[in-house]
Formats: C-alpha cells, sequence, structure tokens
C-alpha cells in the first residue's frame, strides 16, 4: 500500500471541517474525490501533502506514506517528500508561478532544489520534460513569462514541473477546472499518460464528474466533509448506492441527455 | 420548428474590432448573423477568446459596433442614441457569471431587485418590499430575504437574485451569459430548471452562452458554434451529436462522458486557437482542421443553410 489515510478528521480553528475520511492507494492507482464546493475535498489532500492554510489543523487520525505516518515529519522532512516523492498540481499553475520570473529560471530553480544538476544539465532536463507534454517549442517557454503563455499552457507546465521527480505520489487539485473542453481532454490525456509512464499513484479532486470517470480506478464521494461512498469508479457510476451520489450523476448534464424545452 | 415564430432579434452582418497595440486590429466578432425567435433558448458556444462574450456585450449595447445591424422588433438598436437608447435596454437584461460580483454588497436584497424599476421611474418607494417580495417568490426565496445583504447568501442564492433582478423590468430577452459555470452541477440543475420554467411562463426569449456543450444542448432550441469570432454552425439543440462541422465535431470529441459507452474515444483537438491577431486568409479553423484542404487556405467559407435548422460555414459540406 502507498498510502494509507485513516480516520483522518481535519479542523479549521475550532470547527471540525473533514471527518473520518479513509483512503487507500497502491502504486500505480488512480483515484478521484467528487463532491461540491465546500464538501472537504480539498481539504483532504492538503492534509495528506502537510499544507493545509494556517489555521488548518489535522485533529485526528494517520496518514501512512510507505507506511510512515507523515503527520510526526519535521520540517525537514516535509521538504524531501514535497516536490520530489509527492507532488501537487493545482487548479491554476499560473498563480504558483513567479509573475515577474521566466519559466526557465524558475523551472531550473525547481530541479536545483531538489537535485544536483548544474544549470546546463537542468535546463536540458526542464525542456525534455516540457516536450514530453507535449508542448511545442519548449525552448519558447523556457524563456517566456507566465502571462505569455495561455492558461491550458501554464497549466501543462505545472503538470511538467510535478512530474519532473517521478513522484510515487501526484496530488491533483481540480487540474482542469479552469480550462475548456479542448484544452482540458488534451492536459488531462497528458497527464494520465505520463503517470502511466512512470507508475504515478494519483488522487485527483474534481467536480467534473467526467473527467473523474475517465481517469480514475477508484471514487470517493463526498459530501460536507464526510465520505457517502467509495469504490471501484465504475460501479459507483453505474449503480450508485446514496441517494446523495445519485443525485449528483442525475445533475451532471449530458451531450445527448433529455432535453429541458423539447 | 422555428419558422412559424415571431423574429424577435436579429444580428445582421455584426463586426467588432478592437484597436490594440502597434495599429493592429483584433476582430472580436466578423460578419456575424443570427435571429433570435419568440419564447427560445439560442445557445451560444466556442472555446474562450472565441467572441461569445463580446457578442453579448454587443447586443447589451455596453460596446459599439464596428459594422452591421443588431435590430430588436425591426428597430436598429445600434443606431440608437440618449433616451432612446435607455429606454429599449427595458427589453434586453442580462445575467451575469459571478453572482458574488454583479451586486452591490453595500445594498439590500429589497433596493438590489427594485434598482431597476426605479431607473424608470416605474415604482413608488412604498410598493419597493412588496415588488421585491414578488420576484423573490418568482425565483423561489423566502420573503424574508428582502433584507439581506448579498454577502449573506449561497452562490445559488445570488444567482437566483441576479435572475430575479434581470426580470423586474420584464424584458423580451434574457441573455446569460455562463450564468451557471461559477455553480456546482446540483446548483446548476436547479437554477436551470427554474429558468425553463420562467421561459414558458412569460414566453421569454433566452441567449445562453455556456461553454458546457452538455448543458447548452439540452437547454437550447438552437446552438450557435463560435470560433474566432464567426459562427461556424448553427443547429438545433437536440441533433448536437449529429453536428457537421469539423470544428463541433472536435469539440464533442473532447466532452468526458460520465459513463463510458462502448466506441466513445476522448479525442482532443490538436493545438491551441490562435492568435486573433493576424488572421490567416481562408477558413479560420484550417490550423487546427484534421481535414483541412488547400481551397481552406485560399478561400473563407461562408455559412450556409445545409437543410432547414441547419447551417454551417465549411468547404468540405460543399464537396
Amino acid at each position: 500500500m502507498l498510502l494509507e489515510v485513516s480516520d483522518l478528521s481535519v479542523s479549521y480553528g475550532e470547527r471540525e471541517i473533514v471527518r473520518n475520511v479513509n483512503v487507500s492507494l497502491d502504486e500505480g492507482e488512480v483515484l478521484a474525490i467528487v463532491g461540491e464546493s465546500g464538501s472537504g475535498k480539498t481539504t483532504v489532500i492538503r492534509a495528506i501533502l502537510g499544507c493545509l492554510p494556517n489555521e488548518g489543523r489535522v485533529s485526528g487520525g494517520k496518514i501512512l506514506f510507505e507506511g510512515k505516518n507523515l503527520l510526526g515529519n519535521i520540517p525537514a522532512e516535509w521538504c524531501r517528500l514535497c516536490g520530489t516523492k509527492a507532488t501537487m498540481v493545482f487548479q491554476d499553475s499560473g498563480s504558483i508561478l513567479d509573475p515577474i520570473d521566466r519559466i526557465g529560471s524558475q523551472f531550473i530553480e525547481y530541479i536545483r532544489e531538489h537535485s544536483s544538476l548544474t544549470k546546463k544539465e537542468a535546463a536540458k532536463a526542464a525542456e525534455d520534460m516540457l516536450r514530453k507534454m507535449h508542448l511545442s517549442n519548449p525552448e519558447n517557454i523556457m524563456k517566456s513569462y507566465p502571462f505569455e503563455l495561455s492558461g491550458g499552457m501554464r497549466q501543462r507546465v505545472g503538470v511538467a514541473m510535478a512530474m519532473f521527480f517521478k513522484p510515487r505520489l501526484l496530488l491533483a487539485d481540480e487540474p482542469t477546472s479552469a480550462l475548456d473542453v479542448t484544452t482540458q481532454a488534451q492536459v488531462v490525456k497528458e497527464m494520465m499518460e505520463i503517470c502511466q509512464q512512470d507508475k504515478t499513484a494519483i488522487i485527483i479532486v474534481t467536480h467534473n464528474i467526467g473527467v473523474a470517470a475517465y481517469m480514475s480506478d477508484k471514487l470517493i464521494v463526498m459530501q460536507a466533509g464526510e465520505i457517502v461512498e467509495s469504490g471501484r469508479t465504475d460501479e459507483i457510476i453505474a449503480r450508485p448506492q446514496s441517494i446523495y451520489t445519485k443525485e449528483l450523476l442525475d445533475a451532471v448534464p449530458q451531450v445527448g441527455g433529455k432535453s429541458y424545452v423539447s | 420548428m422555428s419558422a412559424d415564430k415571431e423574429t424577435i432579434l436579429t444580428i445582421e452582418h455584426v463586426t467588432k474590432r478592437f484597436p490594440v497595440a502597434d495599429k493592429c486590429m483584433l476582430t472580436a466578432c466578423d460578419n456575424v448573423s443570427l435571429s433570435l425567435y419568440e419564447g427560445e433558448t439560442l445557445g451560444v458556444v466556442g472555446e474562450s477568446g472565441c467572441g461569445k462574450s463580446t457578442l453579448v456585450k454587443l447586443i447589451m449595447q455596453l460596446h459599439t459596433t464596428t459594422s452591421g445591424a443588431i435590430c430588436y422588433r425591426g428597430e436598429d438598436l445600434t443606431r440608437l442614441t440618449g433616451e432612446r437608447m435607455r429606454q429599449s435596454r427595458r427589453h434586453i437584461q442580462m445575467v451575469f457569471q459571478d453572482p458574488s460580483q454583479a451586486f452591490n454588497p453595500k445594498m439590500k436584497i429589497k433596493d438590489i431587485l427594485c434598482e431597476p424599476l426605479r431607473n424608470f421611474n416605474l415604482i413608488k418607494d412604498r410598493e419597493a418590499g412588496k415588488k421585491a417580495e414578488e420576484l423573490l417568490r418568482m425565483v423561489e426565496l423566502p420573503e424574508e430575504f428582502v433584507d439581506r445583504y448579498p454577502g449573506n447568501m449561497s452562490g445559488g442564492q445570488r444567482q437566483r437574485v441576479g435572475i430575479a433582478r434581470a426580470l423586474a423590468l420584464e424584458p423580451e430577452i434574457l441573455v446569460c451569459d455562463e450564468a451557471t459555470s461559477a455553480l456546482d452541477v446540483s446548483v446548476q440543475k436547479k437554477i436551470i430548471e427554474l429558468l425553463v420554467r420562467i421561459q414558458r411562463e412569460k414566453n421569454l426569449s433566452m441567449i445562453f452562452i455556456c461553454h458546457d456543450l452538455a448543458l447548452v444542448s439540452q437547454i437550447s432550441h438552437r446552438i450557435a458554434v463560435m470560433y474566432l469570432g464567426n459562427i461556424v454552425e448553427v443547429l438545433a439543440g437536440d441533433v448536437l451529436s449529429e453536428a457537421k462541422h469539423p470544428y463541433t465535431k472536435a469539440l464533442l470529441q473532447a466532452v468526458f462522458p460520465v459513463e463510458k459507452k462502448e466506441g466513445t474515444v476522448v479525442r482532443p483537438l490538436e493545438g491551441e486557437i490562435p492568435s486573433p491577431l493576424d488572421l490567416p486568409p481562408g477558413c479560420p479553423f484550417q490550423s487546427r482542421c484534421p481535414e483541412s484542404m488547400e481551397r481552406c487556405e485560399r478561400e473563407k467559407p461562408v455559412i450556409e443553410e445545409l437543410w432547414p435548422g441547419h447551417s454551417a460555414a465549411c468547404h468540405l459540406l460543399k464537396l
């Protein structure tokens, strides 16, 4: 078992936001967490990577990653883990990039922070990684500032950075929610392709059930800080058990679905 | 189907160009022609940057057109000025994408809802509370909300207030610009049901701008697909899956279906939408079209009717 989260509870100040969450993930497995805004999806994955916002803290449970309880980590241990073995892709990769620094220099800085490559080697490796994400003209991208790239390109740069060290676990927080359908399809496919090559396990948080169904082996449905249903993705979608899951699936618009107006 | 209905709004050869740096021109809408029938929902889809929102702003008279006419019941809105233009705004109202930014946070709901009526001197101050309650009932919100502030409401509730405000003047046309994109699917479903109900009751015409193809196909009578400022295909909502234009087909293939059916493949469209600044001659879609031919580079296809109710702009369809 790569990751085992048991009875996780997270509180912001006095309020308990997430209760009794259990997650288990094997190497190379893809888990999707779906639910509405405010259901605690993002809080769960942030807790796993130890990056809860100021007020937030884990108030109960265990997070075992490769058999080690992450909750006992000291800051130096988090530094060794995050960015190499476990990484994260955010909803808007533009906001993790420094707006007044070129993509190349940020990518190189990130690589050199975690390895002993020289600047030249790092630059070449970064370009190769961008090429792997099917970004045309990586040399130009390395020279660009974040604002010069489109949202889809920035998102791919974010995925390229997150996948650079072939992490064991990739956490993706709404990675395609801000993108158009066409760009979303590209990013999802490229993310899956690279993760399958490297046998990276993914936890993807999304409110797009279509994307969740396409990517994941396992599915967790959350509502108001608790898991209402979890299991194999195809089974839940074919035979949802809880009323909430049924309502959620029913509300997703579908091409060729029932028309409201005719 | 729509032939026997009365046309309420016609957009005729509307072009909008914005001047940008270095004396370049950005063409946001290029020779767009569309008509809206009474009681109908017209969906407009396309990727970001395709000119959907510019089109809306032209209809709302928030931008002036570079050329072309927008006629509401035969009257060209683009030629109106001053008080006549102000009066014309009563007939076309808008619901915005982000309900948390569409209101003045320091105004109570009752003042928000009655402001449009006050602008046109249609209401006396002592009637305001009652009118606001009536509007809230229409969008299925409790009457007590009249004294709330927008900050104390959820996104879905705020969007209902947005709809109530847009309908306060009893417009004939409601323009929704990504009105449900910021909401969760279950909330979105309720808002859509509300809009459809109100449309039936009031015989309202709607223009529904959206990037979610599935949603648009379920709520529109007709759909217009835009690409780089051009309308590339217009077809009935329930036959979206039978689209003919390569761009519409590509958009459909990029949607992830919830239930994996046999034979459905998600195929992303390669490349990015080109810059609208220096467009090559010929078809705007040529750079990403899988079936592009030599003629597409030379000649821009005009939108033509394939059969009643379905038009597309593509050379391939005329072979």
